[in-house]
Parts: structure tokens; C-alpha cells; sequence
């Protein structure tokens, strides 16, 4: 445990002593604001118009939680799946660059606590990335609550159970990402290999709308995009929380396997 | 020889992967991809033969063995993850967090559910990207949850026209055919008080039976002449009604009927039928279609006004059907009422000669008539029926009705004492008889307006309401000025901080 804490503490140094976190929030921020505040007023001229209209049935359908948080979330998966590459595109294949690797590797540490210490230290970025998005339900939270027409606020928790399964997603996305990271010592190479590896569990996704029958079904369970689906509705499932939990850890298990191959290879 | 090889086994690894790929990604399976593996397997044995001692050094490295055991270790714990997401898969289990639970099923639907106790299937004949299928997938996830018995398919009706047909399915009719080993029942609204209802049929209901009754020159359902009713009679029997005629002269109505219809009676009904008829309605919850023609007394006008029904004398004419290709004679109808037979009717209708049957000025208690069909304002009732003989009609103010007319209308009737759940009586009237023939059945609409108000009558089971759930609704509207202060605030002041912060590390680093 204090071996894997080590690790970790090393690694969130990098993190967050240097600027690259903040540049990937800074970032993070501008492009996840962008969709929110697009959403939101796309929203709000639709809410506006019925009310021109004289449409209150029309205006009942209107909800924060489904049309603004939800299509929000879904919206972050997508870039989630090509931000996360880039954070973890480091983590392993520098250690090679720098020649540092041999060192790790001859220390009284297994290769398991490497890879969950570096693991984990990714995850906390991928943390942080989430609670930003939360800026955004926060901020709606102190308006609206006066003036006759605003109903009701954002119901907290779909959108926690939204957050539960961003952060899960993101966390399998990094299990791969530093598999990745794991094949080479080349950062873009990590990278690219990342991304390529994540887009196939996306596309996978598009074949089964051409799939009939059995083979639909695997390849839409197959698709990494699609569990998010559920948690952004409010409801958890534990077959999506078990496939998560799966890709992470064969992920960090392909990774283990990769580093100690270093050792026979 | 070796370079050869070499080429041949790059070559044949990427041959390989991508032949691997199309296979995946290829929603048939054809031929291509299968051809690229075997010749990509024939590349790389070919390399094996030209580079054969390198091969053979290569199994025997101690490298060789540690990565075949690795391979073997990454495969096992493949397959265990695969059990342990296949159990999950069948075994799912679920917490709505929603406030109102409403991604949950009502409780009406689950004691329903645990009622099936044979394997019930739904088919939905909708397209992926219809407004409909989101809803349904999670209602039917939400089904089979609650009982394994219960499975489903969407069915994409561009891309499978043949089931299409198999199943009998129409753009305006029912989409969604629940099938269970000896019933189906077909559910129009993709709610799940439809749904409820529809599964309801499927496990409780007896085979429904209906009886065109004969005697009265009515349209024979075994002809397959242009006026018969054959075709129509089949494509009933294909959604799973039983068809079969019947005297009401010489026999009483029997207990499986689940409906009578009356298709275009030429003679005058006998009182003591009239009668037959009435106390079936009255005392059995009867259920009835009647066709008139116009011209034609039948000796069931009394029984019509006694349930709210006008016959009226009179023939319509609409000269606007001339642009469709149809006689005035044949008024066309393309508005239609928000009643359960017409509801998301969107085609036109075609009557060849009609007469108008509308619901009474005051409609008898515990009854409610309501007109389901109007022609065009284009056409009107002409009252004069000799200046049609003669075939110079106009239109003559204050005699003759202006359109929109009424040519159909559905009536229902609870007894008094009945409670809310307790079956009604159905009637539906139409004016013409001719629509729902062999000839005119395949126009436009026709055949669905037809097969709708059958199962409409035929509907018998205690439905049950389930008032559908959605989140409550959440809006805000901002001043300019708080819109502001969300726009700069999200796209400026949040990515500005962490920016500075970036700048400010980079600075510090520097001075160190």
C-alpha cells in the first residue's frame, strides 16, 4: 500500500506541479462549457418560444435534468474519449524515454503497485474533470428560483449517478490508455494507440445498428459509449457498473502483463 | 526466396486484421472478408516455409515460452471476465435513483407480469431512429427484468419488408404484435399502458371470433370478386381474428362472438333479427359493425337512434375527389378524430357511394357517439336521390347539407350500475359498404380503417389505466443580465482561472 501511495504521490506531482493539468482543465472547461452553454440555450429559446405560444403542455415537457444535464454528459463521454489518451499518454512510456524504467523496475516494487500508483494518479485528474461539469447544475441552482414561471430545480440525483458513470467511463478509458502507454516508449505513439483502441469500442458500437439478432446484442454491450446511457437517466445497473469494472481491470491487467514482459523480453 | 517470404507474411498480417475487421463490422456475412482470411493464412504459412529455421529457433526461446504462457494467462482471464458480464447480463439488477421512480414499472403492470407463465414475445415494427424506440427498448428491458419469460425485437420495417407482411403490419394500424404459443395481440400505443393491456390479451383473453351475418344480400366474405369480401376476411384472419358467417334468421348468435358484422345489407332486416341483435348488444356487451348504403332501408334505423346513430337519408357528393382520380360519387375523407380507431391517422380514406351517418342532437344516458370520419367541405349531402338517377346534381341551398360531413361514427355504452374496469358496449357505423371490399380495401387507408374498428370492437378485456410517468418539469427562464453572468462565467471566468494557474506554475518553475 505505502509502495502504491509512493507511486501515486510521484505521479500526481507531475500532475499538478507542473502546468499540464491545468492546461488540460483549462481546456476541459472551455470545450465542456461550450456544449453546456449551447445546450442551455437551445433550451431556453425552445422554453421561450411555447411560452409565446401560449403552449403549457408544451412547456410542461420541458426539464432541465433530460434536456440540458443528460445530453451534457453524453456530449463529455465523447471527449472524454479523446481527451483521456492525452493524460495518460505518459504515464509508462516516459518512464522508458527517460530510462528511469530500468530503475522502477529493480526496486522491491511489484509491478502491479506500478500500475495501480500511476493508475490511480490519472484517475484523480479524471476526478477533477468531472466535478467541473458539476459547475454547471451548481450555477443553474442559484437562478431561477424566484419569477413566477421557473418550476422546480435540477433533481440532483440523476445527476450523480450522471457523474458516477462519467467518472466510470472515464476510469475504463485511462485502463486502456495506459495499457497503451505501456506498448512504447513514445508518447504520440501512446497516444494514437489509445485512441485507436478506444474509437474500436466506439465503432463497435455502430455495427450493431447493422447486426441482427445475438451478435447485436454482444456488440451494442460490446460498445464502450453505451453504458453511460443508463446512468444519465438517474438508474444504475450492475451489469453496466460490471462492465466498466471489467474493462478497467483487464486494462490495468494487460498493462501489468506488458510491463513484467520487460523482464523476460 | 526469404525477402519474398517476408513481404508475403507482412502482407498476409495485415490481410489478416482487416479481413477480421470487415467481418466485424459487415452487418451480412458474405464472402469477402472469409476469402481475405484464407488467403492472408496461406501469405503467412508461406512465410513460415521460407523463414522455417527462424520459426523454429523462435518456438524454441525461452522468450517464446514466457510470452505463450502470457498469452494463455490473458485468454483465461478473458474468458472469466466474459462469464462474470454474461451472468451480469442475464441477472440484471437495478436502482432507479429518480425522485418519482419513473423509470420503474407501475404496479398494475407488475402484478400483470407475474400473471405470464409461458414465454410471451413482442415484435416492434420500428425503425431505430423512430421517436418511439428509446421509450419502448427501456419499457421492454423493463418487462423482461420483471419476468424472463418475457422477450423481444425491434424489427426495422424498411430493411424487412417480408416480416412486414408476415405480420400483416401497416403504417397507421398496430405496430407492436405480442405473441405467445397460442395468441397474439396487437398494441397500437408504445406506452406502457398499452403495452399492459396488450399482455393482458395475450395471457387471459379467449380467441376472438367474429360473424358477418348473411341472410340480406350483405357482401359474401368467401367471394373474390371485385365486391366480395374475401381478401378482406383473410387479412383479418391474419392478425389472428377468426372469421365466420352466420343467419341470424335461423341461428342464435353464438357465445364465442366476439363481434357481429353487417356488410352492406340489401333487404330489410325481420323485426325479430332487429330484436336478436338488440338484446346481444344490450345483454351480452355485444359488440357491432354496421355498413349502410344509401337508399337502402335495412329495419335497423330504430336500433341506431336508440344508441345515438342517425342514418342519413340522403347521398353524399363531393366533386374534389375528381382530383384523385374518383367519381363525385366516391367522397374522399381525410379528417379524422382523436378516437382511438383513427388516432394518427394521417392518409386519405375513399367511400364509394355513401350516405352520412352522424350522432344524434341529444345522445341517449350512459352513451357516447362520436364522429370518427368527416368528408371534405367540399362535398355535401345531396337529399334530391332522383337527380342522381338522372346523373345532374347540384348543389340547392337549404336542402342539402354542406361538408364536412359525418360518415362514420363509433359508438360506446356502459350500463348504469357497470364499474369503471367493466366492458362497454362497441358500435361502429359506417355509411358505405363498399370502402372495405376486395376492390377498394387496398386504396390508400381503406384496409386499415377497416381492420382498426374490428379490433376495436373486438377489444373485451378489463383494461386498466396507467397514468404515464415522466420527471416534473424543471425550467428557468434568465434575465439578460443572469444570462450573462452564466455565459461568462462558463466560458470565460472557469477556463481563465485554470489557465492562470497553468501560467503562474510555468512561472514559478522558471525562477527555481
Amino acid at each position: 500500500m505505502r509502495n502504491i501511495l509512493a507511486i501515486f504521490k510521484k505521479e500526481f506531482k507531475i500532475y499538478f506541479d507542473t502546468p499540464v493539468a491545468y492546461v488540460i482543465f483549462g481546456i476541459f472547461s472551455l470545450i465542456s462549457g461550450y456544449f453546456f452553454l449551447q445546450i442551455f440555450s437551445y433550451f431556453q429559446r425552445q422554453s421561450l418560444q411555447f411560452l409565446q405560444y401560449q403552449a403549457p403542455q408544451m412547456l410542461e415537457h420541458m426539464n432541465l435534468n433530460d434536456m440540458v444535464m443528460r445530453p451534457l454528459f453524453l456530449n463529455i463521454n465523447v471527449f472524454f474519449l479523446l481527451m483521456i489518451p492525452v493524460i495518460t499518454m505518459r504515464l509508462i512510456a516516459d518512464e522508458k524515454r527517460l530510462k528511469t524504467y530500468e530503475l522502477l523496475m529493480t526496486t522491491p516494487v511489484s509491478t502491479w503497485q506500478i500500475v495501480i500508483g500511476k493508475y490511480l494518479a490519472s484517475l484523480s485528474v479524471i476526478l477533477a474533470m468531472v466535478l467541473i461539469v458539476f459547475i454547471y447544475p451548481i450555477l443553474l441552482s442559484f437562478f431561477g428560483s424566484e419569477g413566477g414561471l421557473s418550476t422546480g430545480s435540477i433533481e440532483w440525483m440523476p445527476l450523480i449517478t450522471s457523474g458516477l458513470g462519467l467518472f466510470l467511463a472515464g476510469a475504463a478509458f485511462a485502463a486502456l490508455g495506459i495499457f497503451a502507454s505501456s506498448l512504447t516508449e513514445s508518447q504520440i505513439i501512446s497516444a494514437i494507440v489509445a485512441f485507436g483502441l478506444l474509437l474500436l469500442f466506439w465503432v463497435i458500437g455502430w455495427a450493431s445498428a447493422g447486426a441482427e439478432g445475438v451478435l447485436k446484442e454482444v456488440l451494442r454491450y460490446l460498445s464502450i459509449l453505451e453504458h453511460l446511457d443508463q446512468f444519465t437517466k438517474g438508474l444504475i445497473e450492475i451489469k453496466d457498473v460490471i462492465y466498466y469494472f471489467s474493462v478497467i481491470f483487464f486494462g490495468l491487467f494487460l498493462t501489468q502483463q506488458s510491463v513484467s514482459s520487460q523482464r523476460w523480453r | 526466396m526469404k525477402k519474398i517470404g517476408n513481404i508475403a507474411g507482412i502482407i498476409g498480417l495485415f490481410g489478416l486484421i482487416i479481413g477480421l475487421f470487415l467481418f466485424l463490422i459487415q452487418p451480412e456475412t458474405t464472402a469477402l472478408p472469409l476469402v481475405i482470411m484464407a488467403a492472408s493464412l496461406v501469405l503467412i504459412i508461406f512465410y513460415a516455409f521460407a523463414n522455417f529455421q527462424d520459426v523454429k529457433s523462435f518456438f524454441a526461446a525461452r522468450s517464446t515460452r514466457y510470452g505463450t504462457n502470457m498469452l494463455l494467462l490473458v485468454i483465461v482471464t478473458l474468458a472469466i471476465i466474459a462469464v462474470i458480464n454474461y451472468i451480469a447480463v442475464r441477472h440484471p439488477y437495478k436502482f432507479d435513483l429518480n425522485q418519482d421512480k419513473i423509470y420503474s414499472l407501475s404496479d398494475q403492470t407488475l402484478k400483470v407480469l407475474k400473471t405470464i407463465k409461458s414465454e410471451v414475445r413482442a415484435y416492434a415494427f420500428y425503425p431505430p431512429d423512430a421517436p418511439e424506440t428509446e421509450r419502448l427498448r427501456d419499457l421492454f428491458e423493463n418487462y423482461k427484468y420483471h419476468n424472463n419469460l418475457f422477450s423481444y425485437e425491434f424489427i426495422d420495417p424498411v430493411k424487412n419488408p417480408e416480416r412486414v407482411n408476415a405480420f400483416a403490419i401497416t403504417s397507421t394500424g398496430p405496430r407492436i404484435v405480442l405473441k405467445s404459443a397460442e395468441r397474439e395481440s396487437r398494441v397500437k400505443d408504445p406506452t406502457e399502458e398499452g403495452l399492459t393491456n396488450g399482455l393482458i390479451a395475450v395471457v387471459k383473453a379467449d380467441k376472438k371470433k367474429i360473424y358477418f351475418v348473411t341472410g340480406h344480400g350483405e357482401w359474401d366474405i368467401d367471394s373474390k370478386e371485385e365486391t366480395g369480401y374475401a381478401i378482406t376476411a383473410d387479412a383479418i384472419r391474419k392478425e389472428g381474428i377468426e372469421v365466420a358467417k352466420i343467419n341470424i334468421g335461423t341461428d342464435r348468435i353464438p357465445q364465442d362472438a366476439s363481434a357481429l358484422i353487417i356488410a352492406g345489407p340489401k333487404k330489410l332486416f325481420l323485426p325479430e333479427e332487429v330484436k336478436a341483435i338488440g338484446d346481444y348488444l344490450q345483454e351480452r356487451m355485444g359488440r357491432l359493425i354496421v355498413m349502410l348504403e344509401p337508399e337502402i332501408k335495412t329495419g335497423l334505423e330504430g336500433l341506431l337512434l336508440d344508441y345515438g346513430v342517425n342514418p342519413g337519408n340522403d347521398f353524399i357528393v363531393d366533386p374534389m375527389s375528381r382530383a384523385f382520380g374518383m367519381g363525385a360519387s366516391i367522397p374522399l375523407v381525410a379528417q379524422y378524430s382523436d378516437h382511438e380507431i383513427t388516432k394518427g391517422f394521417e392518409v386519405a380514406t375513399f367511400y364509394p357511394t355513401a350516405r352520412t351517418v352522424s350522432p344524434v342532437q341529444t345522445v341517449p344516458p350512459g352513451t357516447s357517439v362520436k364522429t370518427i370520419a368527416s368528408t371534405t367541405p367540399s362535398s355535401w349531402a345531396e337529399t334530391d336521390l332522383e337527380s342522381i338517377k338522372k346523373g345532374e346534381v347540384s348543389f340547392t341551398e337549404g336542402a342539402d347539407t354542406k361538408g364536412p360531413l359525418s360518415i362514420a361514427v363509433a359508438v360506446s355504452r356502459k350500463h348504469a350500475s357497470a364499474s369503471e374496469n367493466s366492458p362497454d358496449i362497441r358500435i361502429v357505423v359506417f355509411g358505405d359498404s363498399e370502402f372495405a371490399n376486395n376492390k377498394f380495401r387496398p386504396y390508400s387507408g381503406n384496409g386499415d380503417m377497416f381492420n382498426n374498428s374490428v379490433n376495436w370492437v373486438t377489444q373485451r378485456e378489463d383494461l386498466i389505466s396507467i397514468r404515464p410517468k415522466k420527471r416534473a418539469s424543471s425550467r428557468i427562464f434568465l434575465t439578460q443580465q443572469e444570462a450573462n453572468i452564466v455565459k461568462y462565467t462558463t466560458m470565460i471566468a472557469i477556463p481563465l482561472v485554470f489557465f492562470a494557474g497553468a501560467v503562474v506554475l510555468t512561472f514559478i518553475r522558471r525562477r527555481k
